[in-house]
């Protein structure tokens, strides 16, 4: 087999995923950015902008990285590493809830119950890509 | 082991959908909540003043509000909390509304130490203004402000002046004046105790007075005397009974 066959075959595998990632990318780059800051930006405290930029970056590189990775083992370590990631990063950055200031009232929401249930639904991520990952090792080394 | 990894998939799905629409609607729920507040109506009676502001609470969310506390720390300059007034309303149901009014005292009684100083000069008070709540059962919320109250002295500048003598008539006349900047009506009496230097009484005296807000008062208080026991010198006690406070005895030496 030729190098050009092989870059043909490579191709035909890898442009629908790339367009699937990109695809994913665009539509997750609206929701998580341009709607927030067109919608909720007088809710957000200015404070947590940053916050929610680095979250819909995660996302965004855990969506588009997982596509592209998609049919191989990867698929599942960058699941497993998604779910580590976001855990870490709720835990990290936002479980002593929200402090903001209007004037002269101080508002804070304490949101640690709410990143309890995302906690909890990533350890349930985290536990399933780490069975896909296992299934996918067992069902490559039975074939 | 695909049997669990469904599972554990349907789960993820289900809790995100879960989380996802209870985000959207709890956003939804807390943009369309209205408070507002009515004009603090202030009332006088018997040394306390009380403050009652109307608060009206419209939950047009679909999450009820729990454990709604208001409470107001009033403190002095010393940073000493002087009156703590707390409302509690234990549940707001979602499409419901409520009134209710939060009244803060400030009993005048309790300011012992620091009447004589309050009594004579304008001053501060800090109001600390701290609100919570149970939003959805699952977000609490905390609020607070601070904002200050300007104390205006019912006896502002008081003194007395230089007492005359008149010996056909037997009659000294003290001078007394002062400025009511408080902000509620002085009604009472002043009582002038006179005392010669060997620490007799040699005259006393009772002015009503009735002084609105914002206004000056100055008498010339004239009273008869027993000139067997005047002397040079002396002592002049004068003591203030109001609806609102008593003050007294204010101590002032006087010479002829």
């Amino acid at each position: 087999m030729g190098n050009r066959t092989k870059w043909k075959i490579l191709s035909k595998k890898m442009m629908p995923k790339i367009l699937k990632a990109s695809l994913s990318a665009i539509v997750l780059y609206f929701l998580l950015f341009y709607v927030p800051t067109l919608i909720m930006s007088g809710f957000i405290p200015s404070e947590y902008e940053l916050f929610i930029d680095a979250f819909a970056a995660m996302v965004i590189f855990f969506v588009v990285i997982t596509q592209l990775a998609s049919g191989t083992i990867f698929q599942y370590m960058f699941g497993t590493a998604r779910a580590l990631a976001f855990m870490i990063f709720f835990i990290q950055v936002l479980y002593s809830g929200i402090t903001t200031s209007f004037g002269a009232i101080s508002i804070f929401v304490d949101l640690r119950m709410f990143f309890a249930m995302l906690i909890a639904i990533e350890l349930l991520e985290f536990a399933k890509n780490l069975l896909e990952t296992i299934n996918f090792i067992s069902a490559t080394v039975t074939l | 082991m695909k049997q669990a990894i469904k599972a554990l998939s349907l789960a993820t799905k289900i809790l995100w959908i879960i989380i996802i629409i209870f985000s959207i609607t709890a956003v939804y729920s807390a943009a369309s909540l209205r408070i507002s507040m009515d004009k603090p109506k202030i009332s006088f009676s018997d040394g306390i003043i009380a403050l009652s502001t109307p608060i009206f609470i419209n939950n047009t969310g679909f999450y009820e509000i729990t454990n709604l506390n208001i409470t107001t720390h009033i403190k002095n300059r010393d940073n000493k909390t002087v009156s703590t007034s707390t409302t509690i309303v234990p549940i707001i149901p979602s499409n419901n509304n409520i009134h209710r009014a939060h009244n803060i005292t400030l009993n005048l009684k309790n300011l012992t130490t620091e009447l004589p100083y309050l009594a004579f000069n304008d001053s501060v008070f800090d109001i600390h203004t701290f609100v919570a709540l149970r939003f959805a059962n699952i977000i609490p919320i905390q609020m607070s402000t601070n904002a200050t109250m300007l104390w205006g002295a019912p006896l502002y500048n008081f003194s007395i002046g230089e007492i005359s003598i008149n010996h056909a008539k037997k009659r000294i006349a003290v001078p007394l004046s002062f400025e009511n900047h408080a902000f509620f009506n002085i009604n009472g009496t002043i009582r002038l105790e006179v005392y010669s230097i060997n620490n007799e009484q040699i005259s006393t005296a009772e002015v009503i007075i009735e002084l609105p807000s914002g206004s000056k008062f100055e008498d010339l208080v004239e009273m008869s005397v027993d000139p067997s026991k005047l002397t040079h010198e002396g002592q002049i006690y004068v003591f203030f009974e109001t609806s609102m406070l008593s003050v007294g005895p204010i101590i002032e030496s006087w010479v002829i």
